[in-house]
């Protein structure tokens, strides 16, 4: 999901990396004193997840668990998520310091869409959790390969081409990311309910 | 409550001690080398999966296209060393973008495919005839230079086919590899930025109150 250093314009950049500075000075302002923990907890797990690969298709595919991000944090997933990116950037070399606005808005963006969209299903019944969560999951990563390929418009083949390559790639790690996200929802409703239920925004 | 916890923290653990040894970088690693007057790129992606049928461009250092074409069912393309860059011995950066934002590039020095810009006395050592003439006189008297330089060409083949997986062993090398220092030092940072979040925000509760 990293997209590497060299390969946009000037413009796409630096556009990104605004909007990325703005979403998350909003994430850090909307982040509670006692969420801090678990922020710093999915950071740790979306840092990881990176070193999980999944071996299908021409490239190869990590986890990214930005889904799961959304939905526990809310907009604290931007914060999260740029902290993630950079620590990734300099340890392991993906993606790099001049992508890591527009990295950030690809993975962070449909996070925050996935915790407008599923949240609100989290409070009845666990059938709902599950079902929920796992649509969650999927779309997190089905619209960070839509905005990848919006993102790449101009260097590559053109959107369209460009799109369904990418979801093409990516739609074995929707259903295993789809999974991992119901799975981890449905073990914090059980052991650890305030996780889900505190009123974020 | 607080085993939940610790129950987390044993799985982010045995998460990072299953996944470490295996971990491989994600972007893609090109490695160029000349043999025989062409040169030879190869993309991969970690250190194992070839790039295949990507995009891979001839670069001189302004960003100036020299030439481009795709790589083959194992990742490697061919070229012949472009005149341009032979004249003004340049040095070339060999791009390869393999798609979805994977780029990856190899700076090829002029010193690794000009014959000329090697070290000038090694080059006439071994071509100069009269050392093996002086000690080959008297079993072989009609070596001639021809031969001496055939024979150069030859052990340079050789040598060069020699080199090629130890040049590939290096550039490996030169990839740094994600172990689990590395994970620990980023992990590390992360509870360390939140220590400070957490720092921040209590003083801003404090004063509030």
């Amino acid at each position: 999901m990293h997209i590497s250093e060299g390969v946009l314009n000037a413009p796409v950049l630096i556009g990104s990396g605004v909007a990325a500075a703005a979403f998350t000075t909003w994430g850090l302002k909307k982040m509670r004193f006692e969420r801090i923990m678990s922020v710093a907890l999915l950071t740790s797990a979306f840092f990881i997840a990176s070193l999980i690969h999944v071996p299908v298709g021409p490239g190869s595919i990590h986890l990214v668990l930005n889904g799961l991000l959304g939905i526990i944090l809310g907009w604290a997933c931007f914060p999260a998520i740029i902290t993630a990116l950079l620590l990734q950037a300099i340890f392991f070399q993906y993606g790099g310091f001049t992508v890591l606005g527009v990295n950030t808005i690809i993975m962070a963006l449909p996070a925050l869409i996935s915790f407008y969209l599923v949240r609100p299903w989290l409070k009845n019944g666990k059938k709902k959790q599950a079902i929920a969560a796992f649509f969650g999951g999927f779309s997190a990563i089905l619209l960070s390969s839509i905005l990848m390929a919006l993102a790449l418009v101009g260097s590559d083949k053109g959107f369209f081409d460009t799109a369904t390559l990418i979801i093409a790639a990516q739609f074995p790690l929707m259903i295993v990311e789809g999974f991992i996200t119901m799975f981890t929802v449905l073990f914090l409703a059980k052991v650890q309910p305030e996780f889900l239920h505190s009123n974020i925004p | 409550m607080k085993k939940h916890i610790l129950y987390i923290i044993t799985l982010l653990f045995s998460v990072i001690i299953f996944t470490s040894p295996s971990a491989k970088a994600h972007k893609v690693r090109v490695f160029a080398y000349e043999s025989g007057g062409e040169i030879t790129a190869e993309a991969k992606f970690g250190s194992d999966r070839p790039a295949k049928n990507s995009a891979i461009t001839v670069e001189t250092e302004d960003g100036e296209t020299l030439l481009s074409g795709t790589t083959d069912e194992v990742g490697i393309f061919r070229f012949a060393i472009p005149d341009a860059a032979q004249k003004k011995s340049m040095n070339l950066s060999i791009v390869v973008n393999a798609g979805e934002g994977h780029r990856g590039a190899w700076l090829l020095t002029p010193a690794d495919y000009l014959e000329e810009s090697r070290s000038p006395e090694m080059q006439r050592a071994a071509l100069s005839p009269s050392r093996l003439e002086n000690s080959t006189q008297h079993q072989v008297s009609d070596i001639s230079f021809r031969d001496c330089e055939q024979l150069a060409a030859m052990v340079e083949q050789i040598v060069e086919k020699e080199f090629a997986p130890i040049k590939r062993l290096l550039a490996e090398d030169r990839e740094k590899k994600i172990d689990i220092q590395a994970i620990l030092g980023g992990l590390g940072y992360i509870f360390g930025l939140a220590g400070i979040a957490l720092y921040f925000k209590g003083k801003k509760d404090g004063e509030k109150k």
